[in-house]
């Protein structure tokens, strides 16, 4: 699915988290969303997701207009935040069922699917435990199987990396999102890592106090950059030096 | 050691604002958010505060018009200060338990004492509030009575004894926590009632109070303890019993053994408690402690699960509805599958919404014996039975029906209208079948009141009452909704969203007043066709204000952070 952000504004109080900022991503693609603490990269992912509402400015997916109403693009999506939103005292498997039953997924093949991504991340054990008996890393895996299970088009994750997965967790977490971006999945994701930024993401995105100051793949950022070795290194480098 | 140096603050401070004047772009950055904290409209507790020492004054002038003794007015003095003993003690208890301080200075290393005399600073803190009162209150009572130098010296003192004495029964009440909440759950709204049945003296049990103070105010300032400075300073002040300073003896008992219960909770207090951390951003309503969750967990195996997901358990409803009682079927009959869907993700187990609307009759029923009886007794208040009969069986019979609001419609692509047709519909049913235990009590109460036509009148004012209800449904399914939404700053009232509460309040007061015209005609023996007319005007303000927020919500206009 097309993303589409047209001059989105969005300000908390005086401070403004995003600043016309304007976003074309097409479909299969995963990008990086990339820029210092506070830098608005959260706020583009809740805007996109429908969670924040922009000040100014429009979202569209697949050329229609976004709005919380249209249910039909929201089935499409999926965010998963940096504290995922699960029941807490359902189990894991629970939790799952609620987020295929609500995004209307086909039942067909699901318990294998549902097993296989469990087994995939080291969750099959824990599949009938609550999520507050998890440690954080667990619940991400959990959330993240919900995501996987409903397979959305358009993947909003922020932060996956800092959240307190297991190596094992990550792998897997990228295994299954670059098979996705070949299915034609679009996965959009905020990041610090900048070195795992550049080896995993087609695209990135940097914002710098609300606007976007760099958005394309790696070589069309590698031909601006100065040190051609470490490309995200050598932007970061360039943004702490703007006034 | 001090958890906080005001000097290193300052110090610190001083060295930002040198680094800062040094760097313009870092300079204006820190002026856009100094702006962004100084546009929040934050009332200071304080001044929240104030607004307590105000009532007290109020009540206190009230009752001095109405020529009330001075022994009757430190009696109030001393319930005041029984109240505030109990507010205290709770206030004690959260910052123990739960102040903002708490969980970061668990990480640092300081011993248990001295988080324990941090907590407990801020406690005393925020007590200060508690003196003014006192010193206020005290003050009214000799400017009333044209004091002398000599009386006016004696405020600040009494003031501190009483707010000792106030602090000290907060400290006891704190230790003895079990006992303190029986006791505050009758004690306070008692208390309440009374210090409002005071102000507005015409009211039912104004009257039935202030004979009742006057008789026994003698023995409440003995039997209180926040009643013995009151009459410490009756003696010395105004009798100059010199002698009464013998009261300071049970005072000072008192406040040792407060001293001692502090000492027992400050050797108590503990940081060892378990500090989950937060994982995930819970969905639930209601959440269980972690250890007694983890004592009753037993996993099953990984081919016991894998049996269970081949059957697809994990995608049906976690209770069955074949065990539902007949209100729950009643409601889940007029559901599509989407809302019975939506209605499984709401709710952990089967409702018990018969079992509420069954309370709900018992409770009327009760209260219609005990009101009757008390009417016959020759009791004038007992209004206060029916008024407090039909608000709890409101309660019973429509309140919480589901959880939730905001943080499904964050985490899960559900639409703000899915959500008000199944809430809707709930309500909508159970108000529906609560229908006619509020009309026969309605009956009952009008031939109570032996009102001309009994049953015509009882007949148009339970209808109308019942019409009238649903007129503030869509202020209460907004603010179940608004609490897992809002706005970014939830706890912040911006400037921006004044218009927003503007509306609300415009709405709610037309409703109110509305609801106000429909019912009062009836209840005084006038009712015409303007109050008639009252019932569905009054519903046109609520829906006004629910269609204009369901528009900002749809377009995106509130945030939603669960």
């Amino acid at each position: 699915m097309k993303i589409e952000a047209r001059g989105l504004t969005k300000r908390y109080g005086s401070v403004r988290a995003l600043d016309r900022v304007s976003l074309e991503i097409q479909p299969g693609q995963i990008v990086s969303v990339l820029g210092p603490n506070g830098a608005g990269k959260s706020t583009l992912l809740r805007c996109l997701a429908g969670l924040v509402g922009p000040e100014s400015g429009e979202i569209y997916y697949d050329d229609q207009l976004f709005r919380r109403d249209r249910l039909d693009l929201r089935r499409r999506l999926c965010f998963l935040p940096d504290f995922p939103y699960l029941f807490t005292l359902r189990s894991v498997l629970r939790n799952i069922g609620v987020y295929l039953r609500l995004y209307e997924t086909p039942d067909d093949g699901v318990p294998e699917r549902v097993g296989e991504l469990l087994r995939d991340f080291d969750l099959l054990p824990l599949a009938e435990a609550p999520i507050l008996s998890l440690s954080r890393g667990q619940s991400y895996k959990a959330a993240l199987v919900t995501l996987l299970a409903v397979d959305p088009e358009v993947w909003l994750l922020d932060e996956p990396f800092a959240s307190g997965m297991d190596p094992h967790g990550i792998s897997q977490f990228k295994r299954h999102a670059r098979a996705a971006a070949q299915r034609g999945r679009t996965v959009l994701y905020t990041t610090q890592l900048l070195d795992l930024a550049e080896r995993f993401s087609d695209r990135a995105c940097v914002i710098h106090r609300g606007e976007v100051r760099a958005f394309g793949t790696l070589e069309q950022l590698r031909e601006q950059a100065d040190d051609k070795a470490n490309v995200l290194d050598a932007v970061f480098q360039q943004l702490r030096e703007l006034p | 050691m001090k958890l906080f140096s005001a000097r290193r603050e300052r110090q610190l401070r001083r060295t930002v604002r040198r680094d800062l004047r040094s760097c313009p772009a870092l300079a204006q950055q820190a002026r856009r958010r100094h702006l962004n904290l100084n546009q929040n409209i934050r009332l200071p507790p304080d001044l929240v505060r104030l607004f307590g020492t105000a009532w007290l004054l109020i009540l206190l002038s009230g009752v001095t018009s109405g020529g009330a003794s001075l022994a009757y007015k430190l009696s109030l003095l001393s319930l005041w200060g029984l109240a505030l003993s109990f507010t205290q003690a709770f206030h004690l208890l959260h910052c123990l338990n739960q102040h903002p301080d708490r969980t970061p200075l668990l990480f640092l290393p300081i011993s248990d004492a001295m988080l324990f005399h941090h907590l407990w600073s801020r406690f005393l803190a925020r007590s200060r509030g508690v003196w003014l009162d006192f010193a206020a209150g005290y003050s009214l009572l000799l400017g009333t009575l044209g004091a002398s130098l000599w009386q006016w010296t004696l405020v600040p003192v009494v003031a501190t004894l009483h707010w000792l004495a106030t602090v000290a029964s907060a400290v006891l009440l704190h230790s003895f926590p079990t006992v303190t909440l029986r006791l505050a759950l009758p004690l306070v709204p008692l208390l309440g009632g009374c210090f409002i049945g005071l102000m507005v003296e015409r009211i039912y049990v104004g009257p039935a109070v202030a004979r009742w103070l006057e008789g026994a105010s003698g023995w409440l300032l003995i039997l209180l303890p926040t009643g013995w400075p009151a009459m410490l300073f009756r003696d010395v002040a105004f009798h100059r019993e010199w002698l009464s300073i013998v009261l300071l003896a049970p005072l000072g008992g008192w406040l040792w053994w407060s001293w001692l219960r502090w000492g027992t909770a400050q050797r108590q207090f503990s940081v060892a408690d378990i500090v989950p951390a937060r994982s995930v951003t819970g969905l639930d309503g209601e959440e269980t402690e972690l250890p007694e969750l983890l004592s009753e967990l037993q996993l099953p195996g990984t081919t016991a699960t894998l049996d269970a997901m081949a059957q697809k358990q994990f995608l049906r409803a976690g209770f069955s509805w074949a065990q539902a009682a007949w209100l729950e079927r009643c409601v889940l009959r007029w559901l599509n599958s989407r809302e019975q869907l939506l209605l499984e993700t709401l709710l952990d187990e089967l409702p018990n919404w018969s079992r509420g609307w069954l309370r709900a009759g018992r409770c009327l029923g009760l209260g219609a014996l005990a009101a009757t009886a008390a009417q016959q007794w020759g009791a004038s208040w007992f209004g206060w039975i029916d008024g407090a009969a039909l608000f709890l069986a409101l309660g019973l019979a429509l309140g919480t029906g589901l959880p939730h609001g905001g943080a499904i419609l964050s985490a899960f692509p559900v639409g703000f209208d899915e959500l008000l047709r199944l809430k809707s519909k709930v309500w909508g049913a159970r108000w529906a079948c609560a229908a006619p235990l509020f009309l026969a009590y309605a009956l009952v109460l009008c031939w109570r009141l032996r009102l001309e036509a009994p049953l015509l009148q009882g007949l148009a004012l339970s209808l109308k009452g019942w019409c009238l209800i649903p007129a503030v449904y869509p202020y209460t399914l907004t603010a179940s909704i608004e609490p897992g939404s809002g706005q970014t700053e939830t706890k912040e009232l911006r400037i921006k969203n004044l218009g927003s509460l503007l509306v609300a309040l415009v709405c709610g007061g037309t409703t109110l007043l509305l609801v106000l015209t429909a019912l009062v005609p009836d209840l005084i023996g006038h009712g015409g066709w303007l109050s008639w007319l009252a019932v569905p005007l009054a519903h046109l303000p609520g829906w006004l204000f629910l269609a204009r927020y369901r528009r900002r919500f749809n377009r995106c206009r509130t945030d939603l952070l669960a």
